[in-house]
């Protein structure tokens, strides 16, 4: 079998366009976005943002106040600053010189506490104090705050709904899923590549692979060897982890040479939470394997699903704030929970996902994927 | 005289159906240690479905294999220890060399052969560091072959060997099967020239719609023609091709202005053929005589050749 993985791995190493995009692209796109966005190097980035009080605020409303001062503090990821006008605070925003900008109505302590009495009365509802929020959707950092600031607020929110009920909790602010309190780029993106390394062999190689060996006969040759189908499967999977291993090995030397990045990226769980994606995009590659017949198929829907998993996964950019007709598919695919729970040991998530929901829905798409793939092996593997 | 224990393959009423299609309608042979046995037939006739079926490619609908005297359902990986096979479409790694090829598929089985012997044998001395996508369809053949006896198979299936090689190329592949032969190699083979069957061949089953419809040797089958020689012309005139004259005088059209007579008795046949030129003012040219051949038998039996 590791004769026969040897053979598929240097077919597909030796082939420049595979190679390219397994090995050389991850690490060019890292190059490429860190250096946009990363400010060129490893330093942390603060967010600048501004904000307009049309009231002062009392009551519930402070709640909002705090949460500002906590997420603003000297650990805190935004730099805050007050404006007496939106205009004036929109002026900025235009200018560049803030990336995002929080506007608090009138009556916002007014409506916050009539909630709670109203919620606690539980037949009278209150009309929802609501917040504005203005950003920059061409800018990436723009982009990010209003993110994290959507996050923020859908915590407190959640706080003031557990106050509405009988049994009260006592509250705590702990809106700051970014953990060590400042959000680093560098950081944030390389779990997102080391993903989209994988993606490229689970989505591409693996029904490409599989499809063109059919195609070319070469899994009739083999299969005129004493080797069988199974022995087949595994030697290409196992040449696959070595192309995804040898892949992800260049980029941690990458990031590390020339980004410096934060030792948490070897920290076991972050390793064992890689090895878990890995399982789990494969399991994915092989389903996209069980649907297509033709290379041609393949390559087409790879080339859609390697984008929708890449982008809408959240692996380059935050996707939290994207407009609901898109954003259902954010909270479908796994890549978005893969590359939460790893920017989450690297305290860089920008979700609020608990560990379950990270870990559960993609092991959902797992064995799905892999049930799928298994009715349909004989298939796949092209044999009688 | 063979005996009981020197069939290597038996087969006994394979039938194969694609759909509708019956690819093979019930055929039985048996194959001798150490012979070339050669599946004769036209495209599409059933040779290759017979034997991807004997290299354990394809699952037959019903009949019954016996290898090496035992029964077989599926054939499995201790049979295939014992074979080699050579593919129609060569299909390789084409990022691979042709050395890291040989030794690839020299790893898949518990015993094999000296590389380098092979190498030179197959004359792919001068290729070994060439990758595969790099051959040519000659040598592409010959890396086939060569892999085909890594594991110094007790027997060979070669399927259409020669199909797409030109005339040198496919002398060379010619010659290495009878060197394959003097190694005391069984051979399966099976082809659409029947120049190669005459060539290598100890036996020929000519096979058409998935049905064995001639076998012998090849003298055997040429013999049961009955008949000496065959003469070959030309002709001009398109107008007289359905003339009652010629069909009545034996004389078959075989092509585009081409047509064939299968004569017992030359000399008296030949000047039928120039009276008759003489009496419906037509010429003959480019007249050649031949001896009789595999062609000729599947034409006779079929009516089409097997080029068809």
């Amino acid at each position: 079998m590791l004769k026969l993985a040897k053979a598929f791995f240097l077919e597909v190493f030796r082939d420049f366009g595979a190679s390219f995009w397994i090995l050389i692209f991850p690490m060019i796109l890292y190059l490429i976005l860190s250096t946009i966005f990363g400010n060129a190097g490893s330093e942390d980035i603060e967010l600048k943002l501004g904000v307009v009080m049309d009231e002062e605020l009392t009551g519930m409303g402070k709640i909002i106040e705090k949460v500002l001062n906590d997420v603003s503090g000297e650990n805190g990821i935004f730099k805050l600053e007050k404006f007496q006008t939106v205009d004036e605070a929109l002026k900025r925003l235009e200018d560049g010189e803030l990336d995002v900008v929080l506007r608090i109505p009138k009556k916002t302590s007014e409506k916050l506490s009539g909630g709670i009495i109203f919620g606690r009365i539980g037949f009278l509802k209150s009309e929802p104090a609501s917040l504005q929020v203005y950003y920059v959707e061409e800018r990436a950092e723009s982009r990010v705050a209003v993110d994290v600031l959507s996050q923020i607020f859908e915590k407190v929110n959640l706080e003031i709904v557990k106050r509405s009920k009988k049994d009260y909790i006592d509250f705590e602010t702990k809106m700051v899923e970014v953990k060590g309190g400042k959000f680093n780029y560098n950081l944030y993106l390389f779990p997102g590549v080391i993903i989209m390394a994988v993606l490229s062999i689970s989505v591409f190689s693996l029904p490409i692979g599989f499809t063109e060996m059919r195609e070319k006969k070469v899994v009739k040759k083999i299969y005129s060897t004493p080797v069988k189908p199974l022995e087949y499967f595994f030697a290409y999977i196992l040449a696959m982890l070595w192309m995804a291993l040898m892949s992800t090995g260049m980029m941690y030397a990458f990031a590390m040479i020339f980004r410096k990045l934060d030792p948490s990226i070897f920290k076991p769980t972050f390793l064992i939470l890689f090895l878990y994606s890995i399982l789990v995009l494969f399991s994915f590659g092989l389903m996209l394997s069980s649907f297509v017949r033709r290379s041609t198929t393949a390559i087409a829907v790879g080339n859609v699903m390697n984008y929708v998993m890449m982008f809408m996964g959240g692996l380059f950019f935050p996707v939290f704030n994207f407009p609901w007709s898109l954003r259902w598919l954010v909270y479908i695919i796994p890549t978005t929970y893969l590359a939460e729970a790893l920017r989450k040991i690297l305290g860089q998530n920008l979700g609020n996902f608990s560990w379950t929901t990270m870990i559960g829905i993609p092991a959902l798409w797992f064995v799905l994927s892999l049930i799928l793939f298994i009715l349909n092996f004989k298939k796949v593997m092209g044999y009688e | 005289m063979r005996e009981k224990n020197d069939v290597v393959i038996r087969v006994v009423d394979l039938r194969k159906s694609y759909g509708d299609v019956k690819a093979l309608d019930g055929i039985s042979f048996e194959i001798y240690k150490g012979e070339i046995f050669a599946l004769l037939g036209p495209n599409g006739a059933g040779k290759t479905t017979t034997m991807e079926i004997l290299e354990g490619l394809r699952k037959p609908d019903s009949g019954e294999i016996y290898y090496f005297g035992e029964k077989v359902k599926v054939i499995g990986s201790e049979i295939k220890e014992r074979m080699g096979v050579q593919l129609q479409d060569p299909a390789f790694f084409d990022q691979l060399t042709v050395k890291e090829t040989l030794e690839i598929f020299r790893g898949l089985y518990k015993k094999g052969r000296d590389l380098n012997e092979l190498i030179n044998m197959m004359g792919l001395g001068e290729k070994i560091k060439s990758k595969v996508k790099n051959l040519s369809g000659g040598q592409l053949k010959r890396l086939a072959i060569a892999v085909a006896l890594v594991n110094d198979p007790d027997i060979v299936f070669l399927d259409e060997p020669t199909t797409g090689l030109d005339p040198q190329a496919r002398r060379a592949v010619w010659d290495i099967i009878s060197q394959m032969r003097s190694e005391g190699k069984t051979i399966f083979l099976t082809t659409h020239y029947m120049e190669e069957a005459e060539k290598l061949a100890d036996r020929v089953f000519i096979i058409d719609h998935g049905r064995i419809i001639a076998k012998g040797t090849v003298d055997e089958l040429i013999g049961s023609l009955n008949m000496e020689s065959v003469i070959v012309f030309e002709l001009r005139e398109n107008s007289i091709e359905n003339s009652k004259e010629l069909k009545s005088s034996g004389i078959l059209k075989v092509g585009e202005n081409r047509y064939e007579i299968s004569t017992k008795n030359l000399e008296d046949d030949l000047s039928r053929l120039f009276d008759l030129s003489k009496s419906m003012g037509f010429d003959i040219e480019n007249l050649t005589i031949r001896k009789p051949n595999l062609e000729d038998v599947f034409l006779k039996l079929t009516g089409r050749s097997l080029r068809d």
